[in-house]
């Protein structure tokens, strides 16, 4: 099952550490297509670490990352573009660029990353703006908007190149709940409409029991449960007991 | 993004513009953009000209000094290459004069070319033009003030030491008297100090050594002799001046000391009436009696001249009085040119009319090889006429085109005419080379209305001063003295 | 000490990589206008009145000095001289240190902590060439630009402060202003301005997008950025003007 054919996303035995500090040792897991992955652990456990690997902005120092059919560790940055058009990335606090506008930050992985014309890439944005509810805010300045707002113009980002995974760093950090389910919401149809995959950093359980078909949790820098809520809910080890149990 | 457009247009193109603007303006003062003619000249003292220093003809400014080589030896001079406009070019000519000049007291140096005369042909581009040697700004500030204090002390010392002087010779004059007044009386003891004949000679010969000093200088004076020039040119005059002042005074202090003397003695006599020495008294005075009479007797005995003591002292004292009234005469005259005549403008040269031809032959003023020469020769000069010598009509032709063409220093200058006469009778020689001399000065003097006192002549027979590369000649040479 | 040179060292290499990639694709030379947008035409303000101000205060000290010695004429000439020289350039290379070092220090340093770089990379940007290469190529070409905005303002600053107490035409204190200049008079010292910018641009850059620690660094960035690039400003200028003395001897004066 972990050969990558077959999964949207698979790691096989990875570790990674930042000098003396271990962070992932030996992770392996796998998401199908159109598979939803809520990766659950405490802050420091290195659930960040795991999306940055999968877009490969860090490299492991041991095992393979699968994206689809592609064995990423070792790919050429031009083969990696072509890899990255497929998935997208919502930051923690967004990351959109403050020197652009809300219409410019969409823009320009439309234009950077495909071969779109103009005209094509303005019909995609305006779609995409109307779906998370921002059709009016085109010229605004990041800095302008509210933190529920940048978070779904992050989305929306995340969502212009209609990737097949898709990527989310603690959706819900600094929101409200009412804000963070309307988040999830969005990332649920995302997932239903277009069968994407989703991989979601959390450390909500209450979102990661609504948005996940599967749970992993982390704990220092190791795999310690794989499986459903309720299967978490049941595992061996204590700490994922208690981490969705609270 | 347009806005944003816009400000990077205004951004870039304004900075371009300056950029353009500046290098516009540079370039103006270097002239890049028009024609240039460059030349070359030569300086042994570059006073501080570089590489970049402007060029002014006529005192505008014209283009800038484009390279200085540098000389290998001592003997060989820096070599300016500079290049003007070349609208100005036909301001240059091969008389053209190329000077280095400051700018001001904390200006630069630049190169000033001085327009060619209009007969000269126009100098063709990278010719050598003839260079002046620069004046340094220093040394013309130096040069001015010493030249302002030594008028000034001049005009003290000069009035000061005139008046001691007079002072001086009128005591001398009045001592004198009292000694030959007592001379003549017989007065035994005025007569002893006449016994000492070292202080009669000192006496005498200090007077007249001050007499014939104040006629020499009064002689000059009254010739004319450009007086300011003359002394602050002459630095042995001036000591002489004092030295003679000096005398003079050391003569009056003599005489006064010994009349004094003479004096004391008379009272001392007077005063010792002393019976048991009268007759020793007596004695002594008959002594004294007969030594006066001997000295009086040696004193009238007439002096290798064939004078008696007695003319040749009152010939002395005449003297001296004339020189006295003279030198009143003459210091009034002198203060008269320091004032209102062009001092600096007469400064350093003189009447020529009294130099002998052995003075004019050693003095470098008039040798120096920098003076501008003009030979003509006497056959083509003169003709034979009713009177002797007289100039002929291509004679004339050819004084006429030697001063034209030497422009405006024979008007400044002074001139000296050497006449030469090449015959066969050595004893005609002095006489015709002066005569050929004076028939060239008249005729330059109407011709050219130029000033008598500026005009010398000297005959010197037909030997021209040394180191003239001729031999003998036969003509008239035509010296423009280099005021310096 | 150690540390200094490491540091020293990775500034060098960062500024080499810099002028290597320059001229790898793609150009990014939408980035090169917005920078220089915010680089140069943002800084046209501050620089023409400083200049101005200077000039103007210049020319009233030169003047009562110059008076002294009846040299008013020199007024223009040194005021020239002055600011193309020396004044324009480094007070230029100062200002813009000041205001565009540490936007450029905490501008990439906020970017760093924001995970705004990330989010570059992940849509395969080379955010070296995205963020840091414009800056640089910005503050380079921007630097002479504004060095001459800066002089000229400080000449007509001059020139007023002059004609306020003198009458002075403007074609004359224009011709007396270059009296004495020579062509690398003009170009050297202005184009010397370029050096500063690409330290501006890379000390800046450097510290901003190597700084990683959330928003206590971005602070800090802007700091040592200002900090680091007018200090080396002032020391290259030195080696500079040797240098200049050493290619154009006719410059010195």
């Amino acid at each position: 099952m972990i050969n990558g054919r077959g999964s949207a996303v698979a790691f096989d035995h990875v570790s990674k550490s930042f000098g003396t500090k271990q962070v992932l040792h030996d992770v392996s897991f796998d998401v199908r297509a159109g598979e939803a992955l809520c990766v659950l652990g405490r802050s420091g456990t290195g659930k960040s670490v795991t999306l940055k690997l999968i877009v490969s902005l860090i490299k492991p120092d041991q095992g393979k990352i699968w994206v689809e059919q592609d064995e990423i560790t070792h790919l050429a940055e031009s083969e990696l573009s072509r890899v990255r058009r497929k998935m997208g990335f919502l930051f923690q606090d967004a990351a959109l660029f403050d020197s652009l506008t809300l219409y410019e930050n969409l823009a320009l992985p439309l234009l950077r990353l495909t071969g779109k014309s103009q005209e094509e890439a303005d019909l995609i944005i305006d779609k995409v703006l109307h779906q998370v509810g921002l059709a009016g805010d085109k010229k605004t300045m990041p800095s302008e908007l509210s933190g529920g707002m940048r978070k779904r113009a992050g989305l929306a980002r995340a969502l212009v190149l209609e990737p097949k995974i898709l990527l989310a760093d603690e959706p819900s950090s600094g929101l409200d709940r009412i804000t963070s389910s309307e988040i999830d919401d969005l990332l649920l149809m995302q997932k239903q409409e277009h069968n994407t995959a989703l991989i979601v950093v959390t450390h909500d359980v209450r979102g990661a029991k609504r948005l996940g078909d599967r749970i992993v949790v982390l704990d220092k820098g190791r795999l310690i449960a794989d499986g459903s809520f309720g299967q978490i809910e049941h595992s061996d080890s204590e700490v994922a007991r208690n981490l969705v149990t609270e | 993004m347009e806005n944003r457009n816009a400000s990077i247009g205004l951004f870039v193109i304004g900075g371009l513009l300056l950029f353009g603007i500046g290098m516009f303006v540079v370039g103006d003062r270097h002239q890049a953009f028009a024609h240039h003619t460059e030349y070359y000249s030569e300086f042994v003292n570059l006073a501080g000209l570089a590489k970049g220093a402007k060029v002014r003809v006529a005192g505008m400014d014209a283009g800038q000094v484009l390279a200085i080589a540098v000389p290998n030896s001592p003997s060989s001079r820096f070599r300016v290459k500079w290049r003007i406009d070349a609208r100005l070019r036909g301001l240059v000519r091969s008389d053209s004069i190329v000077t280095i000049g400051t700018e001001g007291i904390v200006g630069g140096t630049y190169l000033s070319v001085r327009p060619g005369s209009a007969q000269a042909v126009e100098a063709e581009a990278l010719a050598s033009i003839p260079s002046q040697e620069p004046t340094e700004l220093a040394d013309l500030l130096a040069r001015g003030n010493g030249l302002l204090g030594d008028a000034d002390g001049m005009l003290k010392t000069v009035g000061g030491k005139l008046s001691v002087a007079l002072d001086g010779i009128t005591t001398t004059v009045s001592n004198a008297n009292d000694v030959v007044v007592n001379l003549k009386r017989g007065h035994g003891t005025a007569g002893m100090l006449l016994s000492d004949d070292e202080l009669a000679n000192h006496i005498r010969r200090t007077v007249t050594t001050a007499t014939t000093d104040v006629q020499d200088i009064v002689a000059d004076l009254k010739a004319g002799r450009g007086p300011a020039g003359m002394i602050l040119r002459d630095e042995a005059l001036a000591s002489r001046i004092r030295e003679t002042i000096n005398n003079a005074q050391q003569a009056t202090a003599d005489l006064g000391h010994a009349s004094r003397q003479a004096d004391a003695l008379v009272s001392d006599l007077n005063s010792r009436r002393i019976p048991t020495k009268a007759a020793e008294l007596m004695d002594s005075l008959n002594d004294s009696a007969r030594q006066v009479r001997q000295i009086s007797a040696e004193m009238n005995k007439p002096d290798r001249f064939g004078m008696s003591p007695g003319v040749n002292i009152r010939e002395s004292l005449t003297n001296a009085n004339t020189a006295t009234a003279n030198l009143a005469d003459a210091t009034e005259a002198l203060k008269h040119n320091f004032l209102t005549r062009g001092f600096f403008k007469r400064r350093g040269y003189y009447n020529l009319s009294e130099i002998s031809p052995d003075q004019y032959r050693k003095d470098r003023a008039f040798t120096d090889p920098q003076n501008h020469r003009v030979w003509l020769s006497g056959p083509e000069l003169f003709q034979s006429g009713s009177n002797g010598e007289e100039l002929s009509a291509k004679g004339i032709a050819l004084l006429n085109a030697a001063l034209t063409e030497n422009g405006d220093p024979i008007v400044e200058s002074p001139v000296v005419i050497e006449g030469y006469w090449n015959g066969d009778a050595p004893a005609d020689q002095l006489r015709r080379s002066r005569s050929r001399a004076m028939l060239v000065r008249e005729y330059l003097q109407a011709r050219f209305q130029l000033d008598p006192r500026n005009v010398g002549i000297v005959p010197l027979k037909n030997a021209p001063p040394k180191g003239m590369q001729r031999a003998t000649w036969d003509g008239i040479c035509i010296v423009v003295v280099r005021r310096g | 000490m150690s540390n200094v040179f490491e540091i020293a060292g990775d500034v060098s290499v960062f500024g080499f990589r810099a002028v290597t990639s320059l001229f790898r694709r793609p150009f990014e030379g939408e980035q090169i206008q917005r920078q220089l947008a915010e680089i140069g035409s943002k800084s046209l303000p501050l620089v023409i009145a400083s200049g101005f101000a200077l000039g103007a205060v210049l020319t009233l000290h030169t003047r009562s000095t110059l008076v002294t010695f009846g040299a008013t004429a020199w007024i223009p000439t040194v005021q020239a001289l002055a600011f193309f020289l020396e004044i324009g350039p480094l007070v230029t290379g100062l200002l813009v240190a000041g205001r565009v070092g540490s936007g450029i220090g905490a501008v990439l340093s906020n970017m760093r902590a924001t995970e705004q770089i990330d989010a570059i990379e992940s849509l395969s940007i080379d955010s070296f060439k995205f963020l840091v290469v414009p800056r640089i190529v910005a503050c380079t070409l921007a630097l002479p630009l504004l060095t001459l905005f800066l002089d000229f303002s400080g000449l007509l600053g001059g020139f007023l402060s002059e004609y306020a107490s003198s009458r002075l035409s403007f074609r004359l204190y224009i011709s007396r202003s270059f009296a004495s200049f020579e062509w690398s008079n003009f170009y050297a010292p202005t184009l010397k301005t370029a050096v500063f910018g690409f330290i501006i641009g890379t000390i800046s850059s450097f510290l901003g997008y190597k700084t990683n620690e959330g928003a206590q660094g971005v602070g800090r960035a802007a700091t040592t950025s200002v900090v680091a690039s007018s200090l080396l400003i002032i020391l290259v200028d030195v080696f500079l003007i040797k240098f200049i003395f050493f290619i154009f001897p006719e410059s010195a004066l």
